[in-house]
């Protein structure tokens, strides 16, 4: 069942290339869910005995080369491919585009973005993770603002020069399988095998870390996303923002982790002073921000720097903490960007000062964006919060200094989106040019849309164990593969005197 | 006089070739209209058959002609189909462009059949015939357009030019006889190994000749001066055609020189020619940074696209010549699908060939500039499309054979190429405020030649499998001599 998963959405947009452009948003809607109920069919088969994948599929591809079309379904992917499904089905039905090729890269971008969670292969891990960038690309550079050339090109080349340095180390790594074991091979378990010396691990891991860090983005490699982030369609940056940088951090622990977990430990400092740059830039930027997406961006490259902290940390409260939060920053940041999306789209404008008095005119918009603000800046119930006292906690495990530190971004984050939300609801209402019409308030059908978001973050905010309990086998097998090697030799000989 | 057994079946795809270009000029003289599009669809359809007997020969034996002088192995059969492909895209492309006539087609023809020569040619005079035969018509061909400045002085650049890299070349073959008085490969390849009257000064000096005449072919750095005036100059149709075919040609020669004839000396040649791969690479993808006319800008695209496949051949395995193969055919794909674009975007004056031609094309073509997107992507190596396993096969091979930095000089090399591959593809994507002039509407053959092309870089590049082992199987016969 798994390749439906991904072959569902390129289907759909190939039989969109059939249909009246009239239907396309709607056909596209149903793929997307249609996409949204097979990932949970699968939901069992992501169970499998102990650790390891679940359902392993994997058929030759390029026999001669070693690479095996091999996908697989584990807990950590299963979280992320029903915040992939969900996220699209809800943003690609979001708003209205009178053109059919919108919607056909938007499902290619959705099974690229699945094709990343499921790929068990490095292989088709870097086919699917460059594809990916193309739908991307183009959805940013023909439906976004007045400046969304340059943002599109700046996206572009920020994602594919670290990738071509990836490249690089997918095929030393093939390359040392060859070595090791006497044929080429890419299947992630097989790589995570190899021993490999610790001067090769770390220059690999640079590369890898290299290219998800631009993808996240952490500072400093995060220059591209203010301008992409502002220029795209509202559904896009939802795209970019709630899945593709999953894709990212998802790499760090299904790929870079424990493929080099020697590296992984000696970069671990490294990491962590990135992430806590990202974390307190982020957080003062978006105080500062007139934009409001721009709040909501830059409030992304702090919380997501709070993620790769927990990672960084090492310990696997931390790395529970990173995945809950991956899921959970999935969900509340698709619901403020999209919220928030139609707040421009209605009342003409992103600019804070030029916004105000939302809730007389709009109250269901501004309860609806209300929630989304305060899920965001981690109220408790909400969803936000499990995820960040998780990660807290994890992080002050290994490193309570850093923990101290990430606490301020966590106040910060308050002060933000409390602004956020006062410049958009409070105040006297403003019609400012360009407006559609009087009525700014949301419609049913949006409603409806969005509501599966909202129940997310009420859910997953009293019930958080659902996700821990899900990626609990697949994290611990992470965990181990770092812990083994941190305590190194001496494990090694202890276990070896007492045989 | 004893004459050797010409063996027919040996070069049969070459005599088809024949046949039809006769033919061809033959019907020419009792037609009413000289300039008819039916002499281009004959000639195509020569190329098809001439491509449907490389299955029969490819399950054949190896058969031998003119006396053991042109060989029909797997190597040879597995480089004709690029050059037959590239020979049909020239046919068909030509049509609109070039006054459509039986001059042009068949001296299409003659020049696929020097390069099949060249590629089947185990024996130093045949290679030489070949290559005269491959760069007389081609001299012809880019002159082709009279009426254009442009057009004669790429004429006279390349003759000039292909006149010196001939004798050059010439030269370093009298060398190799001198050192080892043997004009076959594999007599050479004998007398180095037993190192019976072998002249050192000789091997070098010949060796160093032979290279830098094939350089100029293939466009290697120094000797790629003549390659952007002479693709721009050209008539589309024929740039496509010898960019693709010159290279399939000379890669071929290049291959089965080092690899059969001069395996012992490759402590000269090895290194030498890595220093030129690195060089040739980083030039061509530096130079195409400035370019704004498309035709240029592949040309030197062409150029750093060589240094690959030097690289293969620098690997000095049967992965690496597989992996150039490989390449070849690729680029083969690539390469005349975005010549088939300019093609079909140009009318008399080429101006589909210009960079502001492209602004907002997506709006008014989407399927062409869909097709073009995808080309330059694949150019740009990026996955799914067939430039991407042919890098990856290419680096593969390099790290392989221990060359490292060779893969990490690719990989810069590819990095800058992004910024002009896919800068063409942002043009495509603005919204033009005034319409760009572009030519009113392709013709279905320049369309058709378009879509093949682009099933080529889409299926190869999902599947490359499909040929991989084909190619596998043909880089062995140099192997198993």
């Amino acid at each position: 069942m798994l390749e439906v998963l991904f072959f569902l959405p390129v289907l759909g947009a190939l039989l969109l290339l059939l249909m009246p452009a009239k239907a396309a948003r709607w056909t596209a809607f149903g793929v997307a869910v249609l996409t949204f109920l097979v990932t949970l069919y699968v939901i069992p088969a992501a169970y499998g005995h102990g650790s390891g994948y679940g359902t392993l599929i994997s058929v030759p591809w390029i026999g001669a080369w070693g690479v095996n079309w091999s996908l697989g379904l584990d807990g950590l992917s299963l979280v992320l491919l029903i915040l992939t499904t969900v996220v699209s089905a809800v943003a690609i039905a979001w708003t209205p585009v009178r053109d059919r090729t919108y919607y056909v890269l938007f499902l290619l971008l959705e099974a690229t973005a699945i094709g990343v969670f499921l790929a068990a292969d490095l292989f088709v891990f870097y086919v699917f993770w460059e594809a990916m960038i193309i739908p991307a690309y183009i959805l940013i550079a023909s439906y976004g603002g007045p400046r969304r050339q340059r943002a599109a090109i700046k996206f572009l080349i920020y994602s594919l020069v670290p990738s071509l340095l990836m490249l690089a180390a997918v095929v030393v790594l093939g390359y040392e399988a060859f070595l090791q074991l006497g044929h080429w091979s890419f299947s992630i378990t097989a790589l995570s095998h190899l021993s490999l010396p610790v001067s090769t691990q770390m220059w690999l891991f640079a590369a890898f870390a290299f290219a998800f860090m631009v993808k996240i983005p952490a500072f400093p490699f995060h220059s591209w996303m203010p301008e992409a982030y502002a220029e795209a369609p509202a559904p896009v940056t939802t795209m970019l923002s709630s899945v593709l940088s999953k894709t990212a951090l998802y790499a760090f622990l299904r790929i870079a982790m424990p493929i080099l977990p020697t590296a992984a430990q000696r970069f671990a400092p490294v990491l962590g002073v990135f992430a806590l740059i990202s974390i307190l830039y982020g957080a003062f930027v978006a105080l500062a921000q007139r934009d409001g997406k721009l709040v909501i961006g830059y409030s992304s490259l702090s919380h997501l720097g709070l993620v790769l902290l927990g990672i960084a940390a090492l310990s696997y409260t931390g790395l529970q903490g990173a995945v809950l939060q991956m899921f959970n920053h999935g969900i509340y940041a698709a619901g403020l960007f999209l919220l928030f999306g139609l707040v421009e789209e209605r009342l003409g404008t992103r600019d804070l000062e030029a916004l105000g008095g939302l809730e007389a005119r709009g109250p269901i918009l501004a309860g609806l964006f209300l929630i989304a603000v305060l899920t965001g800046l981690g109220l408790p119930g909400l969803q936000g919060f499990a995820g960040e006292l998780t990660l807290l906690t994890g992080i002050y495990m290994t490193h309570a200094v850093w923990a101290w530190i990430a606490v301020i971004a966590v106040i910060l984050s308050a002060a933000y989106f409390i602004r956020l939300f006062q410049k958009v609801a409070h105040g006297t209402p403003r019609a400012p040019e360009g407006a559609t019409g009087d009525r700014p308030e949301i419609r049913g059908g949006q409603i409806a849309l969005i509501a599966p978001l909202i129940l997310a973050m009420v859910f997953f905010g009293l019930y958080p164990k659902a996700i821990t309990k899900t990626i609990g086998p697949a994290l611990t097998h992470v965990s181990q593969s770092v812990r083994a090697t941190a305590q190194g030799p001496s494990a090694v000989t202890s276990e070896v005197q007492v045989k | 006089m004893n004459f050797p057994v010409i063996n027919p079946l040996g070069i049969l795809p070459e005599i088809v070739l024949l046949v039809t270009s006769v033919l061809v000029l033959l019907i020419a003289l009792f037609m009413r209209e000289r300039h008819s599009p039916a002499l281009n669809y004959l000639g195509a359809i020569g190329v098809l058959l001439a491509l449907g007997t490389l299955p029969i020969l490819w399950q054949g034996p190896v058969q031998a002609s003119f006396g053991g002088a042109i060989v029909a192995d797997h190597f040879s059969i597995a480089m004709d189909a690029a050059i037959l492909i590239s020979a049909f895209a020239g046919l068909l492309l030509g049509l609109r462009e070039v006054e459509p006539g039986s001059d042009y087609v068949a001296l299409v023809l003659w020049a696929a059949i020097g390069m099949m020569v060249m590629t089947s040619a185990v024996e130093l005079l045949s290679i030489f015939l070949g290559l005269e035969v491959l760069s007389l018509p081609l001299y012809i061909l880019s002159g082709f357009r009279r009426h254009r400045e442009k057009s004669g002085e790429a004429a006279m650049k390349y003759l000039l030019i292909g006149a010196f890299s001939s004798g050059i070349f010439l030269y370093g073959l009298a060398f190799l006889y001198g050192a080892t008085g043997s004009v076959t490969l594999q007599g050479i390849q004998t007398a180095l190994l037993q190192n019976v009257g072998t002249q050192p000064l000789y091997l070098e000096l010949g060796t160093g000749l032979v290279m830098a005449g094939l350089a100029f072919k293939l466009a290697l750095v120094p000797f790629q001066n003549w390659v952007p005036d002479v693709y721009e100059g050209a008539p589309t149709p024929v740039t496509a055609f010898m960019s693709v075919g010159t290279k399939a040609a000379a890669f071929g020669v290049l291959a089965r020189l080092l690899t059969v004839a001069l395996p012992a000396a490759l402590v000269h040649w090895q290194p030498v020619l890595s220093f030129i791969a690195v060089l040739t690479l980083l030039y061509g993808n530096l130079a195409a940074l400035r370019q704004t006319n498309m035709k240029r800008m592949l040309a030197y695209s062409g150029i750093a696209q060589a240094g690959y496949l030097v690289v293969a051949i620098v690997a000095n395995s049967q992965t690496g010549i597989g992996s150039g193969m490989f390449y070849i055919v690729a680029y083969a794909f690539m390469n005349l699908g975005a010549f088939a674009v300019v093609a079909a975007l140009s009318g008399e004056n080429e101006e589909g060939a210009e960079l502001p031609a492209y602004r907002g094309l997506f709006y008014r073509r989407p399927w062409l500039a869909s097709a073009m997107t995808f080309f330059l992507l694949s150019l740009a190596s990026i996955p799914p499309l067939v430039g991407f396993p042919g890098k990856f096969y290419i680096l593969r091979a390099a790290v392989a054979s221990g060359g490292l930095l060779l893969a990490i000089a690719i990989l810069v090399g590819t990095m800058i190429s992004l910024y002009y591959y896919l800068r063409p593809i942002a043009y495509m994507f603005q919204r033009a405020e005034a319409e760009a002039p572009v030519a009113e509407k392709a013709h279905w053959a320049q369309q058709f030649a378009v879509g093949a092309m682009l099933v080529g870089t889409l299926v190869l590049g999902l599947l490359p499998s499909l040929v991989t082992t084909v190619l596998q199987h043909a880089a062995h016969a140099l192997y198993g001599l």
